[in-house]
């Protein structure tokens, strides 16, 4: 086994955990001190990761080419057609093209931009906290944060939901 | 502990694995049949809640873990707001004793919960950091609008750096 995976790490034990000493894995988890090239290597590491992270994660394009989808996930499911305006601009019946471009055209802008820029602080975030020693480790705290403000933001949706039920039943 | 059976022969160790695979059968079990039990109450993403809890409880055990030990001095407490009230009541070098319970290296300290805290806030924070882009449809009335998030991508991100570097890190611990 060492004669073939030595690359990856070594080890050294210590009473209370593990340290690497040598090897890949050395290279990418969270140094002693700043003052380092270790610490160099592993901040441009986590944040290179965290921008690919991100850039793959958008190459799903299905939503940004369609904002009619879009509308329909806004309205929750609720099968209404809509006319969509962008920056609350007035738009008729005819010119419901043009408004479909305008927001096409705003979410291409922001989309990419949101996505690699949003991973870089999020590599940041993640460095600091391996830094200063988060329980659990970085990741761990970070995916648990992920995970409650994505309940939050679901029971949020569910009331936004009702109050739209409401709205349509009082237009008809 | 020696068990003979008629064609095979153990020694003390070789119950382990068994065990492990015990304990992994009965807990994925357990947590299969949770799974159902809250699906029947509509909760979505069951298994990530028990990710977001097994973070939380670790946050909790390493702030109030009544579990001594020793590491030299006397037992101390493991956890870090027990420990520094047994450190306030017992130990005569008030002024260390605080210092000891904030940065002791050996066990979980104050300073990596309050970092612990921070951090948090800070995530919640950047959550709510969105660009809103306006809509309205003119034939019912209805306006909303959509949230561009600055964290958009954030959970495949986390995800990708929680599984390569960390089963590395992980790598010895399990073998």
């Amino acid at each position: 086994m060492e004669k073939y995976f030595w690359w990856l790490g070594i080890w050294e034990i210590r009473p209370t955990h593990l340290r690497p000493v040598s090897g890949l894995i050395y290279w990418i988890t969270a140094p002693e001190n700043f003052r380092s090239w270790r610490f160099i290597v592993y901040t441009l590491f986590v944040l290179i990761f965290a921008a690919i992270g991100s850039w793959v994660a958008i190459l799903d394009q299905e939503k940004l080419e369609n904002p009619d989808k879009l509308a329909n996930d806004l309205l929750y499911g609720n099968k209404v057609t809509m006319d969509i305006n962008v920056n609350g601009e007035n738009a008729s019946n005819g010119d419901r093209h043009k408004s479909d471009a305008l927001l096409k055209e705003e979410i291409k802008r922001l989309v990419p931009m949101a996505a690699i820029f949003g991973g870089i602080v999020l590599g940041l975030v993640c460095i600091a906290s391996d830094m200063f020693g988060v329980i659990g480790g970085a990741q761990g705290m970070l995916l648990a944060t992920n995970i409650i403000y994505s309940y939050y933001e679901a029971w949020e949706k569910e009331k936004a939901e009702l109050i739209v039920d409401s709205a349509l039943s009082e237009w008809r | 502990m020696q068990i003979q059976w008629s064609w095979i022969e153990c020694q003390k160790g070789d119950w382990i694995p068994f065990l492990v695979f015990l304990q992994v059968f009965g807990a994925s079990t357990i947590i299969y049949y949770l799974c159902i039990v809250l699906e029947s109450y509509g909760i979505c993403g069951i298994y990530i809640l028990f990710v977001a809890s097994h973070a939380c409880q670790n946050v909790f055990w390493h702030a109030l873990s009544p579990v001594t030990k020793d590491v030299g001095r006397g037992p101390e407490f493991e956890g870090s707001i027990i420990c520094l009230v047994h450190v306030l009541f017992t130990w005569e070098d008030k002024h260390f004793g605080i210092h000891e319970s904030f940065f002791r290296r050996s066990q979980p300290n104050l300073a990596s919960l309050a970092i612990t805290v921070l951090i948090f806030v800070l995530m919640t924070y950047l959550h709510g950091v969105r660009v809103e882009i306006p809509l309205r449809s003119p034939s019912t009335g209805i306006h909303g609008s959509y949230r561009i998030k600055l964290l958009y991508t954030a959970g495949p991100s986390i995800s990708a750096q929680v599984h390569f570097p960390l089963s590395l890190v992980s790598f010895p611990l399990t073998t």
